[in-house]
């Protein structure tokens, strides 16, 4: 190991190999790197089968400074010799090694990614905005398609703002629990549901006199996708009743809101009310103020479900059948319905723990029912409970498990999972009934790669990092 | 920039040939014969030193990050052993006299 072979040790080696006299094996060798001197000194390449190759490569003449004086030199164009040794050696000497491959780290997300996700977003917000507390559920992939109908919406609506505004305004009172977001509707950024709705209510106001085909839908009871949602959403309005529904994906959220525009209009008289309201509302939202807010919030909302998305999405999107029952407002009463929807866009993740999903559902509920009681009083939205919800939120219920082989440690591990190999004291501390001794953990050991909220892991906090060797010096102290 | 010329395997083996006066057959056992042994010491990470001609040493290289600038994806290389060739004097002074030119 490490020695240091020279030409006569060399000589040796081979003399031994063939079985012939060293002066035999030393005249061979001297041959050979002479031949070779020569050759590559003449400035020819040189190949040699299992060795490699020799290559005089010409540098060009480049200026340069003298370090001790400062002057500038200029390095003449020279010779180099370069080797590169054939696939057979260079295998060979590496073979300690050989079960190394490139890996692509995930373990940060590049700034790369994180514009890719906001580049989602757009599609998402309009479905967010209704459903931040919902849930994330939307996952990026639907919000694309959606966003692309949703753009053309908006041309259309904006130029209807005026009577527009209002549907939108009581959509978003009613269904948005954040205000904020509602306000700036008018605006394109935020409320891309919002303009979806407000797009909505322009049409449903042409064809409420022709009877609208969502309007007829209504009235038949059984809607299909989007009608359910309207009629939801119209209940709300209504008070009448709640009733629980399953959430259909978010795509479904947002017709419905739209359909919901179109339906509040009808019921117009007992909205009034809520009208005035909303003009005040519409008022407020002209503010700038108000608009960045809501920009802002929709931002950090897009964000969030982008992070989360990303999360659950490499799990398989399982889709969801939702059912929904609704019940109507005065005027008009819709039956229960059952829609089947395989909803891509919704994005239900299945993977989620089903109590992750129970709580989740409850949690949105509660943050929707607020905010919605707030603006109108008389509108109280109905919200579908998601029986099954693909609630992305947290991914704490997978556990990573990690077998040891060999080149892999706890430290690896842990630079793996947290991005600092100090963390791999956390990694012991979650197996420490299989771990018998952290410097020697045995190959095959399976160990539970703990969650790194768990034990308030940072790579980036310094202060959790210092903790994490705190408690390494305490662990290892006792093995030494 | 001149033409390179490459000189390969065989046509290396048939001047070896001429200059030792032996046969083929002989020089290619020697060849392989010596081959082996490089193989073997270097993945032991012996390093071989021939005066005049230059050494082979065996270094190795640390793991590291690298960013892949047309997609962005950070990759991690791992650590490997890699056989490196410093020129000896003689080949330099050679290559030297051959750059003056």
């Amino acid at each position: 190991m490490n020695e240091k072979i020279s030409f006569p040790d060399l000589v040796t080696l081979l003399a031994a190999k063939l079985n012939v006299t060293k002066k035999e094996a030393e005249a061979f060798l001297k041959e050979f790197f002479t031949v070779s001197t020569e050759v590559i000194s003449s400035g020819e390449e040189l190949k040699i089968n299992d060795l490699g190759v020799f290559k005089p490569i010409w540098v060009e003449s480049r200026a340069s400074v003298n370090v001790q004086t400062g002057e500038p030199v200029e390095i003449p164009g020279h010779y180099k010799l370069s080797f590169v040794p054939d696939k057979v050696l260079r295998e060979a000497v590496n073979a300690p090694f050989s079960s190394f491959s490139v890996e692509i780290l995930n373990d940060h997300v590049s700034t790369e990614q994180m514009m890719a996700v906001d580049n989602d977003e757009p599609l998402d917000d309009s479905d967010t905005d209704r459903d931040e507390m919902e849930p994330e559920q939307l996952e990026e992939p639907v919000a694309p398609e959606e966003s692309a109908t949703q753009e053309a919406e908006q041309k259309e609506a904006e130029p209807d703002a005026g009577h527009v505004e209002e549907p939108v305004a009581n959509e978003s009172l009613t269904n948005e629990a954040d205000e904020p977001i509602a306000e700036p509707l008018p605006e394109v950024d935020i409320p891309t549901a919002e303009l979806e709705a407000s797009c909505e209510p322009v049409s449903g106001t042409d064809a409420e006199s022709k009877l609208e085909p969502e309007v007829t839908a209504e009235a038949d009871n059984h809607l299909p996708e989007p009608e359910p949602e309207l009629v939801a959403e119209e209940a709300p309005v209504t008070e009448e009743s709640s009733l629980p529904e399953q959430l259909p994906g978010t795509a479904e959220e947002k017709k419905s809101e739209t359909e919901e525009v179109s339906a509040q209009e009808q019921p117009q008289p007992s909205i009034d009310d809520e009208v005035d309201y909303y003009h005040d509302y519409l008022q407020k939202s002209s503010s700038r103020k108000a608009f960045w807010w809501g920009a802002l919030a929709g931002f950090g909302v897009v964000i969030l479900l982008g992070v989360v998305a990303w999360f659950f999405l490499r799990g398989d999107s399982g889709i969801k059948i939702g059912e929904y029952t609704l019940s109507l407002t005065d005027s008009e009463v819709f039956a229960s319905q059952e829609t089947e929807n395989k909803i891509a866009d919704t994005v239900v993740v299945p993977e989620p723990m089903d109590t992750a999903a129970v709580v989740e559902p409850v949690e949105e509920d509660t943050l929707l029912d607020e905010p919605v009681a707030q603006p109108a009083e008389s509108v109280k939205p109905v919200q579908p409970e998601k029986k099954v919800t693909p609630a992305p939120v947290q991914p704490a219920a997978k556990p990573v498990v990690e077998t040891i082989r060999s080149g892999v440690f706890l430290t690896t591990l842990a630079r793996k999972y947290f991005g600092h190999k100090t963390f791999w004291v956390y990694i012991y501390e979650e197996n420490k009934g299989i771990i018998t001794n952290p410097n020697q953990v045995p190959i095959g050991t399976r160990l539970i790669i703990p969650d790194a909220s768990k034990y308030h892991i940072d790579a980036k906090d310094p202060h959790s990092v210092e903790t994490a060797k705190a408690l390494a010096v305490k662990i290892l102290s006792k093995y030494e | 920039m001149e033409i390179q010329l490459v000189m390969d395997h065989k046509t290396f083996l048939t001047q070896l040939q001429s200059r030792l006066g032996k046969d083929k057959g002989e020089v290619e056992e020697y060849m392989s014969a010596f081959l082996q042994i490089m193989k073997e010491r270097c993945s032991q990470m012996d390093s071989v030193a021939i005066q005049g001609f230059g050494s082979f040493e065996p270094k190795k290289k640390l793991e590291r990050v690298v960013v892949n600038p047309a997609t962005g994806k950070r990759m991690l290389v791992p650590p490997k052993m890699i056989l490196s060739f410093k020129p000896g004097s003689a080949i330099k002074m050679k290559l030297k006299m051959l750059s003056s030119k």
